[in-house]
């Protein structure tokens, strides 16, 4: 199964997916493959990240017109993310999706997608000490064990 | 010039790049874990907090289980998007600034201690539930009567 992690882009989630999630055939769904496809491609039209108008375009299959461009942009990469997904692992509160790098709008309209999928959501937060790492870890092992 | 630009293409696909980042606690350090995979014909990159790999798939995974070995709860990977030594992202041909995806890479590996200390204890038999029984009305009853005594 494929399993959207957010943040897109996660080590620990993408570690963690690949780590006890490989036995069972699931895969993470991350940002980096995405950007690879665009950065690597011999035909590149707009360097250095390859953000086209044609991702301008699919945003919009997922936002209006009027939505900011940045979130526009985001959605081009991280929407075709959402619509492959079948489970997904969603860190809430996390401290870097908020601010100018972030985007905290981009992510509650991701987290918004992904919730209306009805797909198998677990929601978890960064662990703060190794008791809630331990939780952590296994609410992730049992969610891939039983999907 | 068709096909030569079809075999780069797929050679550009084929290569992967994987970041591997040592847990801060961690005994080892990057030039130890980059001598267990440099005799493979793959690019190795050292960096502050691990290696950049880049190679075939194949040989990457392997890369990553022979690494895995030495220490596997504190290491740690995933994908990277761009080529090790992309001048698109060096910092010296940008003028300075963190490269795209450092500050959450920076935020996490401060939890990655959590995470390995996790790893080497025993985890928990069952999740604990935070069960809360509902106050029962005649206690309620009670304090509101208190309260307005």
């Amino acid at each position: 199964m494929k399993i959207f992690i957010y943040p897109p882009n996660s080590l620990i989630l993408s570690d963690l997916v690949e780590r006890y999630g490989s036995q069972y055939g699931h895969k993470p769904l991350v940002l980096m493959s995405e950007i690879k496809e665009r950065v690597t491609n011999p035909d590149i039209d707009s360097p250095p990240l390859n953000i086209t108008e044609e991702e301008l375009k699919r945003g919009l299959q997922y936002v209006a017109i009027e939505a900011p461009s940045g979130i526009r942009g985001r959605m081009g990469v991280i929407g075709p993310l959402v619509d492959q997904a079948e489970a997904a692992i969603i860190i809430e509160e996390a401290e870097t999706n908020f601010g100018c790098l972030g985007c905290a709008r981009a992510a509650n309209y991701v987290k918004y997608l992904v919730k209306k999928k009805d797909i198998p959501i677990i929601s978890i937060k960064y662990p703060t000490d190794e008791a809630s790492a331990k939780l952590m870890i296994k609410q992730i092992k049992e969610f891939l064990q039983g999907l | 010039m068709n096909n030569s630009s079809t075999t780069n293409s797929d050679n550009t696909k084929d290569i992967e790049t994987r970041i591997v980042v040592l847990s801060p606690d961690s005994r080892l350090t990057p030039e130890i874990i980059a001598k267990e995979v440099i005799s493979l014909p793959i690019i190795v990159k050292t960096t502050c907090w691990g290696l950049i790999l880049s190679g075939n798939p194949k040989i990457i995974q392997q890369a990553i289980q022979d690494i895995r070995k030495l220490d596997p709860h504190h290491i740690f990977t995933k994908i990277r998007g761009y080529p090790p030594g992309d001048p698109r992202i060096c910092r010296f041909q940008r003028g300075g600034g963190a490269r795209p995806g450092f500050h959450l890479l920076e935020f996490e590996s401060t939890i990655l201690p959590h995470i390995s200390k996790a790893f080497d204890s025993p985890m928990p038999e069952s999740v604990p539930s935070p069960k809360k029984k509902p106050l029962p009305i005649k206690k309620l009853k009670k304090i509101i009567a208190e309260s307005e005594e």
